[in-house]
């Protein structure tokens, strides 16, 4: 089988994505939150998680910019096929963008919205690794959603993303949402939710 | 459409076969499983036409449609869109296009399912001309003898 053929999607198109569609609610009212994803099979080289929230979050009205990394044909027509979208090469189209964790050496040209429609703003799927202390940013999460503070572990952030998670311009409510996701898993960023960087990573987060 | 090519032929009758034919004619062998790529599904299409066949499009109507995608084991992918919302209807359907792709059984299949399929719905669509035209009115005015 080569690795363009058709792979199934959904079993059960309306009710799998409204489950998928009720954890992703949750990840992104509850950022740092980690949930699971799933789809009975994926395209070669895309996350089952990344797949499941395509076939979930997009439709013919939804524009999807796909990075160099995942711009192949096998992804391209599974995507095209049981979501129905459409793609973009252009960043300021897009509604959506799928990126794997180092590619994006800026986030310039991504729409952020306008003051008078915020929700136009770009969602950025971040195929990334949520692994334990061990990796290497550990980022603090506060703001609505968040009882407190709450702390996740990403790595391989480039510098434009943490830059854009750290250091948010006062531009709400324009901006980017970030979907970070590792496999099965799902971690939401909103543009809502205020970023920091733990001290240090590992040594501090022993307790 | 003209001359449609010998897959466009046998979609179109599958298409247009009630499930209790294509179940009379068809039996899954036991061995053969076949990939749900896209389940059967249930939606709405917008149909069109041109005013008198030929003039502008317009929008006839929306009608319920089942579509369903599998993969056969030999791997040929099978579409079908039925009318109307039998999903299993929708399924048999696309089963037998994966399978008549396999050159090897195509002949077979063909003069199997696909042909009889065809006769007994073209008998249907001139019976059903004929119960039209004997209600058809041919209008027609004598000739005034003015020359």
């Amino acid at each position: 089988m080569s690795s363009d053929t058709l792979i199934r999607g959904f079993d059960d198109s309306v009710h799998d994505s409204q489950q998928c569609f009720r954890q992703i609610l949750r990840a992104m009212s509850e950022p740092g939150t980690q949930v699971q994803l799933c789809s009975p099979a994926t395209p070669e080289g895309l996350a089952p998680a990344s797949f499941a929230l395509c076939q979930t979050l997009l439709d013919s009205d939804t524009r999807l910019w796909l990075s160099p990394e995942f711009d192949r044909p096998g992804i391209e027509r599974n995507l095209r096929f049981h979501c129905g979208l459409s793609l973009t090469g252009q960043r300021e189209e897009a509604h959506f963008a799928l990126a794997r964790q180092g590619e994006l050496q800026t986030l310039e040209g991504f729409g952020r919205g306008s003051p008078e429609y915020p929700e136009t703003g770009m969602t950025l799927l971040l195929e990334v690794s949520l692994e334990g202390p061990r990796s290497s940013h550990c980022l603090t999460l506060s703001g609505p959603g968040i009882d407190g503070e709450r702390q996740i572990y990403v790595s391989g952030l480039t510098g434009p993303v943490l830059d854009e998670l750290l250091n948010r311009q006062d531009s709400f409510p324009q901006g980017i949402d970030l979907m970070l996701i590792d496999q099965h898993q799902l971690i939401c960023i909103p543009r809502t939710t205020r970023v920091s960087s733990c001290l240090s990573t590992a040594a501090t987060e022993v307790r | 459409m003209q001359n449609p090519t010998p897959r466009q032929h046998w979609m179109s009758i599958l298409a247009r076969a009630p499930r209790a034919q294509l179940c009379a004619l068809y039996r899954p062998e036991p061995d053969t499983e076949f990939e749900l790529i896209r389940a059967p599904e249930t939606g709405l299409t917008q149909v069109r036409a041109r005013s008198g066949g030929t003039g502008a499009q317009f929008n006839l109507g929306d009608m319920t449609l089942t579509r369903c995608v599998v993969r056969s084991p030999a791997g040929h992918l099978g579409y079908a869109f039925v009318a109307g919302r039998d999903r299993q209807q929708a399924r048999l359907a696309a089963e037998l296009d994966a399978l008549l792709q396999e050159s090897a059984r195509q002949t077979q299949l063909l003069s199997d399912i696909i042909e009889p399929l065809a006769r007994q719905q073209s008998a249907a669509r001139s019976a059903r001309d004929a119960e039209a035209d004997s209600t058809k009115v041919d209008f027609f005015t004598l000739v005034r003898g003015e020359d």
